[in-house]
């Protein structure tokens, strides 16, 4: 499958998980960003597994993104692209906080063996 | 110094959604722990993409063509159906353009369906009508076959330039009105 259809999917699914939800739960707005959310987040899970190595960076990186959407919900509403920008800092923030715990590893990891 | 346009672009465009952030009242500490993240995920990619991006000049009316219809799809379901579950469907289609165009050439146009249809997502108060829609598509379609090289693998890639297309309209109109 390719990522466009993975990601397609996945946003099909939570437009309709939403839409049981609120039928479950109507008095709930906070239910109508469901949607949303898992767009945004369908956008990180859109990385190559060059950069998202395992499922568990997935999910480190679906948390990063809702720190940012809950950030940026109202500021970019209704401008196409939004979601994808915010998923894209998360990807890149999330990334750099690999990068960077790796050089700081190898660093010590030297610094011991010397 | 080497140039790379395409991380350029992306760049710019996330500066600026970094500057609307703090100008909208987004705590200055929560963006202190974003930014020297991606800075560093920026340095990296500066060393590790290719600066070197010269395009397939074939490849892009392809990609201008599938991201316009891309576009005008979405944002006239979105009136039905809303912006997201529009997205999905129209993304859900074209991820079926591979079977139908089989040439290695129109192995992009997925992707490029896709990115156009970010631009379709805007709200009718942003974009008012659909010919609007597929020139910013179409340009989106244009900057994904451009830049085809930089940032590659990283979500949200395809939402970046579709975004830096909108926010070029928003700019320009802005100016025009003001």
């Amino acid at each position: 499958m390719n990522t466009v259809r993975a990601s397609a999917i996945s946003i099909i699914a939570g437009c309709c998980i939403q839409f049981l939800l609120v039928k479950a739960f109507p008095d709930q707005p906070v239910l109508l960003k469901v949607p949303f959310v898992v767009c945004g987040a369908s956008f990180c899970g859109m990385s190559s597994s060059g950069i998202l190595k395992n499922k568990f960076w997935a999910i480190g990186c679906g948390i990063v993104y809702a720190w940012i959407f809950i950030a940026s919900a109202f500021i970019f509403k209704g401008m196409g692209g939004g979601l994808g920008t915010g998923a894209c800092l998360a990807v890149l923030m999330f990334q750099g906080l690999m990068l960077l715990g790796k050089s700081v590893k190898k660093l010590i990891l030297s610094y011991k063996f010397k | 110094m080497k140039k790379n346009i395409g991380l350029f672009i992306f760049s710019l465009v996330h500066l600026y959604y970094v500057i609307r952030l703090l100008s909208n009242g987004v705590p200055i500490f929560e963006i202190c722990l974003l930014i020297p993240f991606v800075i560093f995920a920026y340095v990296w990619g500066y060393g590790h993409y290719p600066h070197n991006q010269s395009t397939d000049a074939s490849r892009i009316p392809s990609s201008v063509i599938s991201a316009s219809m891309g576009g005008v799809c979405c944002y006239v379901l979105s009136q039905y159906t809303g912006p997201i579950l529009a997205c999905g469907i129209v993304g859900l289609l074209a991820s079926f353009l591979r079977h139908l165009f089989k040439d290695k050439k129109y192995h992009e146009l997925p992707y490029s369906t896709y990115c156009g249809c970010f631009v379709g997502m805007s709200a009718h108060s942003i974009i008012p009508d659909a010919i609007t829609v597929s020139i910013l598509a179409g340009f989106s379609g244009l900057l994904f076959a451009t830049t085809k090289r930089s940032l590659e693998g990283v979500g949200g890639r395809l939402g970046s330039i579709s975004f830096a297309s909108v926010v070029c309209y928003l700019l320009i109109h802005n100016y025009i009105y003001s």
